[in-house]
């Protein structure tokens, strides 16, 4: 019993001498090699895209993260302030305009990354803040375009003045170094969507739909868009997933998951603003693509494709 | 003693337990597991279903794409009769663990070739490796297999170098090369051929880019299976020999970013550096 007790009492102290010892090397290991601490506001957790930029940003280890869900809390400007001020982060990651908003609007002193932002030159901005835009360049989709459908070379496009006369000009330039003639039809409010683009449908291949407040003002619209394209026989090629369900041939968008993994890469090179260090760039076009082939349509409008590309292809709906 | 009511009931008991465990079975024995940490396949339902689909028209087999190598690991190191579909790098790193029960049967062949290089590209601008320090890497392949690769690249460099490199992953090759096109990367790790499709589909952004480093040739993705081939797998590797001869063959083969299959002999693996 006595041998036992001792041999017990021998084994604790030695556990104990193990468990300070390990929480020293933990202690120091921490102080060290402290990890940058990031608070993620995500405008809507429930949201796919935003919930996948969120992973790939998580996935990079080199963070402290804590997360703020605007859905999930009864969010206002003085919460958030009351939030900063309790985490004190390094950096915040801001997914989804109002997120971003909501971050800006506490007049930040540590820098700030967005990404999953529709237009983000619209907003607000300082020098301390970085982002990933979500448009897919536009080099970058008529490359896809002419990669996966070689024999088309008249690509028409839909527009409002307005809005889209400058993205036009710049796609028609793009367009000559990939033997790839761009059409551009203006369409103005007070136009019926079915006259003009019967017009453009006789003069085109294929209509790239860009994202024009005009050309998509209604349901309707896009519903008598894609009808009329079928009838005629003409593909559409579309920026959003969403489109997949109208019939878009193709869609080409920005990989969400990407661009979280790329907002880490950039919240790292953020931090040397902490260092006085200088940045190359600021705000960062989307780096990975999903691509959504819709073969049934490709078979129904008898369209001939490069094989080469399906290892392009993220989605293929058969 | 057993009542005939008692007897009845531990039948039923026993066909239900025959159900229930039998397509476990048949899983692990119909199945071509699929890993390759060189491309970063981004949607694994539209390749299972295509594949799944092809060979359900022709055999029991079925497609299963793994992305976490432990789990592909665990799964198959429990399974009697593997058959692997990886990159051939990835099997040399297995066939130790797998003692070698497994033999490559067939690999991967593209324009006529069963080996690839892998290449380095930068911006034009980018004249020598040094450059790259503190810089990105855009690669479709995973982090690990990325750094391998750029070790062998970088041999002569100093190893902080390769430290200070981040590597961003993206869903294609094409999106490697398009990143350092529009800035958002310092260098690509992509296969040469990739280059080759900017070349041909978009010459502008091809012009603003070089290689500035080459691998040596490195073996194509290769399917393996146990050491003695069953009549039924046998007939596997004719289904995947011939499936560069019909139209929906050659599309599950583009899927992976190849376009047939070919037999193997030693002599070729040797050469290849695989043991």
């Amino acid at each position: 019993m006595n041998i036992n007790n001792s041999h017990q009492q021998v084994s604790f102290k030695s556990s104990m001498t193990l468990f300070v010892l390990l929480l020293t090397v933990l202690l120091l290991n921490n102080t060290a090699f402290a990890k940058t601490k990031v608070l993620i506001i995500n405008s809507n957790g429930a949201v796919p895209k935003y919930q996948q930029a969120q992973t790939g940003f998580s996935s990079h280890h080199n963070f402290s993260i804590d997360v703020l869900d605007m859905s999930k809390t009864r969010v206002n400007a003085r919460r958030i302030a009351r939030i900063i001020d309790r985490k004190s982060p390094d950096l915040i990651y801001a997914i989804g305009t109002k997120a971003y908003m909501a971050a800006y609007n506490n007049k930040l002193t540590m820098p700030m990354v967005f990404s999953s932002i529709i237009n983000w030159k619209r907003l607000p901005t300082n020098k301390y803040i970085y982002g990933v835009a979500v448009e897919v360049p536009l080099n970058y989709q008529l490359f896809i375009y002419h990669y996966f459908f070689p024999k088309i070379h008249k690509i028409g496009i839909l527009y409002n003045k307005t809005y889209n006369a400058e993205l036009v000009n710049k796609a028609m330039t793009i367009s000559k170094t990939m033997n790839i003639q761009v059409i551009a039809q203006p369409l103005r409010r007070n136009q019926s969507i079915n006259i003009v683009a019967k017009k453009l449908l006789k003069k085109v291949d294929a209509i790239w739909l860009l994202a024009d407040p005009v050309v998509l003002s209604s349901r309707k619209n896009v519903v008598s868009l894609f009808k009329l394209a079928n009838r005629a026989s003409v593909p559409i090629f579309s920026y959003e997933p969403a489109f997949k369900n109208f019939g878009s041939t193709l869609t080409i968008s920005a990989d969400p998951r990407t661009i979280g993994s790329q907002s880490a890469t950039l919240a790292t090179l953020a931090e040397k603003i902490l260092l006085k260090q200088d940045i190359k760039k600021h705000h960062q076009d989307p780096a990975g693509t999903h691509i959504i082939l819709n073969l049934k349509q490709v078979d129904a409008l008898r369209l001939q494709f490069n094989e080469e590309s399906f290892d392009s292809v993220t989605e293929i709906i058969e | 003693m057993f009542s005939h009511r008692v007897f009845s009931h531990l039948i039923t008991t026993l066909c239900i337990v025959l159900l229930t465990i039998s397509p476990v079975f048949a899983d692990s024995i119909n199945t071509i597991n699929f890993y390759n940490p060189e491309t970063n396949i981004s949607s694994f339902t539209s390749l299972k279903r295509s594949y799944d689909n092809y060979l359900s028209k022709l055999s029991p087999y079925r497609l299963q794409p793994f992305k976490n190598p432990k789990t592909f690991i665990s799964i198959n190191t429990d399974n009697k009769r593997p058959i692997l579909l990886t990159s051939s790098w990835f099997f040399q790193q297995l066939n130790g663990h797998f003692k070698k029960r497994l033999k490559i049967s067939l690999v991967a062949t593209k324009n006529g070739k069963s080996t690839a290089r892998k290449v380095l590209v930068t911006k034009k601008s980018l004249i020598s490796p040094a450059d790259l320090k503190q810089g990105v890497i855009a690669s479709s392949a995973n982090i690990s297999y990325a750094k391998e690769v750029l070790t062998k690249l970088l041999v002569k460099q100093p190893d902080d170098l390769i430290k200070s490199i981040q590597f961003l992953n993206v869903p294609k090759d094409i999106d490697a090369l398009m990143s350092v096109a529009f800035g958002v990367a310092d260098a690509a790790i992509t296969l040469e051929s990739t280059m080759e499709k900017l070349a041909q589909f978009n010459p502008g952004q091809y012009k603003t880019l070089s290689i500035l480093l080459r691998t040596d040739e490195i073996l194509l993705p290769v399917l393996s299976f146990p050491q003695k081939t069953s009549a039924e797998e046998q007939s596997l590797i004719r289904i995947f020999q011939e499936m560069k001869t019909s139209r929906s063959g050659r599309r599950q083969l583009k899927m992976i970013g190849i376009d047939g299959w070919k037999t193997i002999d030693n002599v070729e693996l040797r050469k290849a550096g695989i043991n």
